[in-house]
């Protein structure tokens, strides 16, 4: 069984005119189906008004859908009360982006980790500083720096906290909401392989959502790629990467510039124009505007969403000819 | 190209003498610009005259650095009437449209008219090129300009920027964290790390042979798109503190090829092969 199963999930953002009056909504996601393995890393790669962030939060429940199932371990998300909305609470976790923004500055480390254990109960209240001591040794820090305040931390070890308090109540699949979007190369790669080494020893699943593709690469079993609220293209990792089929994730993997490829022609790669507005999305294939490869038929009907080889789905008109 | 902390925008901030004194001061060195000489020896009223017409400066964060009540065009007026006061209104109006036309921005005439949250992110960064061009400067300095922006529009911007030095001739001081973004506009790149230059090297060598031990930790430890890595290298431990930093080499406490003179001589930059310098007692040992 998967542990989350997403299908045709629609969120709109309604949108008051400033003296009353309906304006457009904003489509943040519109029509996307996903489902996530057990202890597997799902990635999500889009540009900003993909969508990937509010199907981050649509999943764990913190935002009303629109339409659409969202299923976890085969229960809608949207309909737990009590005691079962608790236990979700407790399978289901996020790690946020800014980690000077998502741990209260006015509480002690082991009072941010050991609310989580208290309120889930997942040990006696005499054994929370000593559990709080070994969950802060699992993410890489020491269990004597629980009684400091986040300001007394750096930002890679803020987001080991954040991980830490992730991890307290045992989680069935973590949401990483671009965890190492904020810090420098250096810390990155010690936040990435702290959350390979969690998810091997564990076994849990990641939602990853990054607009690196390089992270995204390094981390995921998995990717699928977003734009303007909708999925262009999932596969297996060797597969997006080697064997692209969409014309916005060929595009998009050749304007990234690599390092260790020195004066690269990435005039010849650009994408053209700006990203639409999701309150206005192009008909059609949405990223029809932008493409290179644009035929008549992708301004009137949208793609069908369709598997074109194993595992790998795409949203393509044209998607056959570039197999 | 370094980490938050290293100095590379202080370093740029100083070239343009925008520290601000006190709390800032600078204590030592020289800044020579062309036949103007060293800049620290300026007085204010001459740094004014430079800045904007001889040397520009883009910012990171287009959102922040247009004001949100002016219209774009007004704005690249404002940087052209600075240096040329008796320039007429249509001359400077034609002048704005040009510009505007140079840096690709959709629909000059309309845009010109455009306050800045009617613009998107690249083109709000469209807008700073075009001020930053203004007055034809000889040197333009550009702080992380893509940070801020998605991929597909960093793209565009490189390239326009590329293209756009190609035609003027200016030279572009380019800060940034991204090393693809470095590897894709640098002809040559400094290395910064804790307040100084630790590798200074053609773009190609740096990335092909590595010396410094901080240089080859990042670029160990930056995932790859065109292939699979099992485990990420990790520079160990953290940057030191700029308000106490340790005798000898800034480095020395997580550099696995440390030697015992590293801790009490900073070593200095010395070329090891033709226009590759590097500052590390190792390395220099190595030769």
């Amino acid at each position: 069984m998967h542990v989350l199963e997403i299908d045709n999930l629609v969120k709109h953002f309604p949108r008051g005119g400033l003296f009353g009056g309906e304006k457009n909504p904003v489509r943040a996601v519109d029509g996307v189906s996903l489902a996530l393995g057990r202890g597997e890393t799902l990635g999500i790669v889009g540009e900003s008004g993909s969508g990937k962030s509010t199907v981050g939060l649509l999943s764990l429940g913190l935002i009303p859908k629109t339409s659409g199932t969202i299923l976890f371990m085969g229960k809608p998300v949207d309909e737990f009360e009590g005691k079962e909305l608790i236990l979700f609470r407790r399978k289901a976790q996020i790690v946020f982006q800014n980690p000077f923004a998502s741990l209260n500055p006015r509480m002690i480390i082991r009072d941010i980790i050991g609310r989580v254990l208290e309120i889930h109960d997942i040990v006696p209240k005499s054994q929370i500083a000593g559990k709080v001591g070994a969950l802060l040794q699992e993410v890489g820090l020491r269990g004597d720096q629980a009684s400091r305040y986040p300001h007394e931390f750096s930002g890679g070890q803020r987001q080991r906290i954040a991980v830490a308090r992730a991890l307290a109540s045992g989680p069935e699949f973590i949401i990483l909401d671009e965890p190492t979007s904020a810090l420098d190369v250096s810390v990155q790669a010690q936040i990435l392989n702290l959350l390979g080494d969690l998810q091997q020893a564990r076994g849990h699943a990641y939602i990853f959502i990054s607009h690196n593709l390089a992270v995204i690469r390094h981390v995921s079993h998995r990717v699928a790629v977003m734009y303007l609220g909708k999925l262009m293209e999932t596969a297996p990792k060797e597969a997006i990467f080697s064997r692209p089929v969409h014309p916005y994730t060929r595009a998009l993997l050749a304007s990234v510039p690599k390092p260790f490829v020195t004066d690269e022609d990435i005039e010849s790669k650009v994408i053209a124009g700006d990203i639409p507005s999701p309150t206005n999305p192009p008909s059609g294939c949405r990223f029809h505007t932008r493409c290179s490869f644009c035929i008549g038929v992708c301004e009137e009907a949208e793609p069908a969403w369709r598997e074109v080889a194993p595992k790998h789905f795409v949203a393509c008109h044209r998607a056959e000819e570039w197999i | 190209m370094g980490e938050t902390g290293c100095g590379k925008s202080v370093t740029a901030h100083s070239v343009m003498g925008l520290i601000p004194v006190p709390p800032g001061r600078i204590v030592g060195g020289t800044v020579t610009f062309g036949k103007h000489g060293n800049l620290l020896d300026l007085k204010e009223e001459e740094m004014q005259k430079l800045r904007g017409k001889e040397m520009s400066m883009i910012f990171q964060d287009p959102m922040s650095s247009l004001n949100p009540v002016f219209t774009a065009g007004f704005q690249v007026e404002e940087a052209i009437v600075t240096h040329d006061r008796h320039i007429s209104k249509k001359d400077l109006l034609s002048r704005v449209v040009g510009l505007f036309k140079k840096v690709n921005i959709s629909d000059p005439e309309k845009s010109v008219h455009s306050y800045p949250h009617m613009l998107s992110g690249g083109m709000k960064q469209r807008v700073m090129i075009a001020m930053g061009l203004s007055c034809g400067p000889k040197l333009i300095i550009a702080d992380e300009p893509t940070t801020a922006l998605d991929v597909s529009i960093q793209a565009q911007i490189l390239t326009l920027l590329k293209k756009l030095q190609k035609e003027e001739g200016s030279s572009v001081l380019l800060i940034s964290h991204d090393l693809g973004v470095i590897a894709a506009m640098a002809k040559n790149v400094a290395v910064m790390y804790a307040g100084s230059i630790v590798e200074y090297a053609p773009v190609s060598d740096l990335f092909q042979q590595p010396m410094h031990p901080y240089t080859k930790g990042l670029l160990g430890a930056i995932p790859r798109l065109d292939r699979d890595i099992e485990r990420l290298a990790v520079i160990p431990g953290t940057l030191p503190n700029l308000f106490d930093l340790p005798e000898g080499c800034k480095f020395r406490e997580r550099c696995s090829e440390a030697l015992e003179i590293c801790a009490s001589v900073r070593p200095r930059l010395i070329e090891i092969e033709p226009g590759h310098e590097v500052a590390c007692h190792a390395c220099a040992r190595d030769r």
